[in-house]
């Protein structure tokens, strides 16, 4: 590791490529073209840009621009159809589905705008998801998981269904699961949509503090202004093209 | 996996429910018909078996094929007394069954004439379904006495005492005729054959002229089940002792292959007709099955989104459906036991009459319907319908590995 952090960066306007070992995630020339009969939609249009570890950068732009598919790229969720993404010094872009799924499981945590949780499951069981899937054994997952709910405030609602919690706390949830496994990565696709006003920043907050203490690497696309000001670095895109790279200092 | 898998079965209680009691319902009913079935088998079979002498008979070569008299066993009172010392054989009866005609002053009848050892008989009567109704059975002094059936005896108009001649051809094919005096009337239960007469084996042998000679030998087995596979080897027994004599060991199956068609016949329907009924519930399956997935598409997605691969998610909905299937089966094993239980008991009355058939000679009356416990027949009854319950999860199953995560993710929006 460097003493070169990112956002020691102060210049708000360039995007600065930090040096090659500081590259967490590198998307090269990546497009995604849709084709509907005739019709061709380039969901992303050759977007280049790189991602150092630990940084908490917010994906705006208007609804159709992109955001979910480049974030689905960079899950290996969604192959592009030109271009390489390169997580941690893997190529994830031609990935099989196979692969694609164990490299999510062992590197990636997801949290949607909704729909996050399996409503057959508590919230502690939702939470250990990953871990079990990654075969961890029962108390080490407790052990894990059972902190970072109380840290979400939800250690006394651990027991319920995600039917018996507000859609805050659900997201909650979607976090601590995210978290858990400790990956590389959490991708976060609108997470706020869902929530007023308030808990939507209370959760931005939460991530954001999370983030911090572990050091993690945070993408998340929002809509919402006031949501992306709590980011220090700001992706805009348009019509599948990031046509702004923005950091900025603490909000 | 199982938690979840477990759980999501029971999202949607009733339809689970029904779908179980479907499988549950129709898996006992498989297994009950299957018992009753056994049961008729087991019937018939040990009645075949006392009508043949035993699970097994040595036999002049093609004796069962031709029933004339050109194929014996010579000297079978020896032969007998050899077999009967193997180990695995419980029992054997010496006998000669001849064809002919009964006659008596005022009637003709034909009758199946078994000239027998009663010592070697000694539960011949019991097993055959006869008792004696007057005089006595066969006694070493009646050296001419014949017992016959009551049927045979109004068909003769004979009674104790009377006199009957049997008309037959030896096996020179010269007719000849012995006269017997009726010295017992045998009493037919309902199934039992009632069609016959019995004569001491020599009485027999004398009548048709075979000196020493007898048309079989049945072999009781210690346990009858074995006897296809004894069955070679008495072959190779007989074929030592006897090398020049062309001597045949039969199965009982052999000897009555019309009665084995039958129960073949009747097993295939039965099967058939369950056949039918577990298809539907196949599809049933298969149904909720495939309901379940397509109604959790945006569920799959997130679950292929964090991590489960394609293989994941088959496992997933195999193992609800081995879960649905399994559960299921473990109440209609309950209902099925005890089901089998009360009709081993208490039987099914057929009524009045009860249901009477009659093959290879051998006529059965059934008053109730009773069940038998074949632990292998059951096995590979469960066995089948947990298979067949799987494939049904085949399409559903691949239907949730093909989901695309990001396409699956999108429907909900
Ligand atoms: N499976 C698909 N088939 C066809 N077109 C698609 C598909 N997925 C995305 N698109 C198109 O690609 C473009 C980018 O979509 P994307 O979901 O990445 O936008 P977004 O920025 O996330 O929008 P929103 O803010 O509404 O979520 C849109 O025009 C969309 O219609
Ligand atoms: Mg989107």
């Amino acid at each position: 590791m460097t003493s070169t952090a990112p956002e020691a960066s102060p210049s708000p306007d360039t995007a600065a490529r930090p040096a090659a070992e500081d590259v967490l995630i590198e998307v090269r020339d990546v497009s995604r073209i849709y084709t509907q009969g005739q019709l061709e939609v380039r969901a992303l249009d050759r977007v280049s840009v790189t991602f150092a570890p630990g940084e908490f950068t917010a994906i705006a732009g208007p609804s159709g621009s992109g955001k979910t598919t480049l974030l689905n790229v960079i899950g290996a969720l969604d192959k592009p159809s030109a271009g390489s993404v390169i997580v941690d010094g893997r190529e994830v872009a031609q990935l099989g589905r196979a692969e694609g799924a164990d490299f999510r499981l062992r590197h990636v945590g997801f949290v949607f705008q909704a729909y996050n949780l399996l409503p057959v499951l508590t919230a502690y069981e939702n939470a250990e998801f990953t871990l079990a899937l990654q075969g961890l054994p029962k108390t080490e997952r407790r052990e894990r998981v059972m902190p970072l709910l109380e840290r979400v405030g939800l250690g006394q609602k651990a027991d319920r269904r995600p039917d018996e919690l507000s859609g805050g706390e659900q997201q909650r949830v979607a976090v601590v699961r995210a978290l858990a496994s400790k990956p590389n990565l959490v991708l976060a696709d609108e997470p706020t949509a869902n929530l007023d006003r308030k808990t939507g920043e209370a959760l931005l907050d939460l991530m954001l503090e999370l983030q911090r203490e572990h050091g993690i690497t945070f993408l998340f696309s929002t809509h919402d202004p006031l949501v992306m000001e709590r980011a220090r670095r700001i992706l805009r895109m348009d019509s599948g093209r990031i046509v702004a790279d923005e950091r900025q200092g603490e909000a | 996996m199982w938690t979840l898998a477990w759980r999501n079965l029971w999202r949607h209680r009733a339809r689970t429910l029904i779908v179980g009691s479907a499988i549950a319902l129709s898996y006992a009913l498989f297994l009950i018909l299957i018992g009753i079935e056994d049961h008729s088998g087991e019937e018939m079979s040990a009645k075949a078996e006392d009508f043949v002498g035993g699970a097994l008979r040595v036999e002049g070569g093609e004796f069962t094929a031709m029933r004339t008299l050109d194929h014996l066993v010579p000297d079978g009172v020896a032969l007998a007394e050899r077999i009967a010392a193997l180990p695995q054989v419980r029992n054997v009866r010496v006998e000669v069954e001849l064809q002919g005609l009964l006659s008596s002053p005022r009637n003709n009848t034909g009758a199946d004439l078994r000239g027998i050892d009663p010592d070697n008989w000694p539960t011949a009567l019991e097993d055959l379904g006869l008792a004696v109704a007057e005089g006595r059975f066969l006694h070493p002094d009646d050296a001419t006495g014949i017992a016959l059936t009551r049927t045979v005896a109004r068909e003769l108009s004979v009674a104790l005492g009377d006199r009957v001649v049997l008309t037959l051809s030896d096996p020179d094919g010269e007719v000849t005729r012995a006269l017997f005096l009726v010295a017992t009337i045998l009493d037919v239960e309902p199934g039992g054959f009632d069609r016959i007469a019995f004569t001491h084996l020599q009485a027999a042998q004398r009548a048709a002229n075979l000196g020493d000679a007898v048309t079989g030998i049945g072999v009781q087995l210690a346990d009858s089940r074995q006897r296809f596979r004894l069955q070679p080897d008495l072959q190779a027994q007989v074929d030592q002792w006897r090398p020049d004599q062309n001597l045949a060991v039969l199965t009982w199956d052999e000897v009555l292959p019309e009665l084995v068609a039958m129960i073949e016949v009747d097993r295939a329907n039965t099967l058939v007709f369950l056949g039918l009924i577990f298809l539907v519930v196949v599809f049933a399956i298969a149904n909720t099955m495939l309901m379940s997935v397509l109604e959790r598409i945006r569920e799959f997605g997130l679950l292929g989104a964090l991590g489960l691969g394609p293989g994941h998610l088959i496992r997933l909905v195999f193992i609800e459906g081995a879960l649905l299937t399994l559960a299921a089966m473990a109440v209609g094993l309950a209902i099925a036991l005890a089901g089998h239980t009360a009709i081993a008991t208490w039987g099914i009355p057929l009524g009045e009459g009860g249901l009477e058939y009659e093959t290879a000679g051998i006529s059965m009356v059934d008053f109730s319907l009773y069940s038998t416990l074949i632990p292998l027949h059951w096995i590979r009854t469960s066995v089948l319908i947990f298979v067949l319950s799987m494939l049904a999860s085949i399409y559903p199953a691949l239907r949730a590995m093909r989901l695309e995560p990001t396409e699956a993710m999108r429907t909900w929006k």
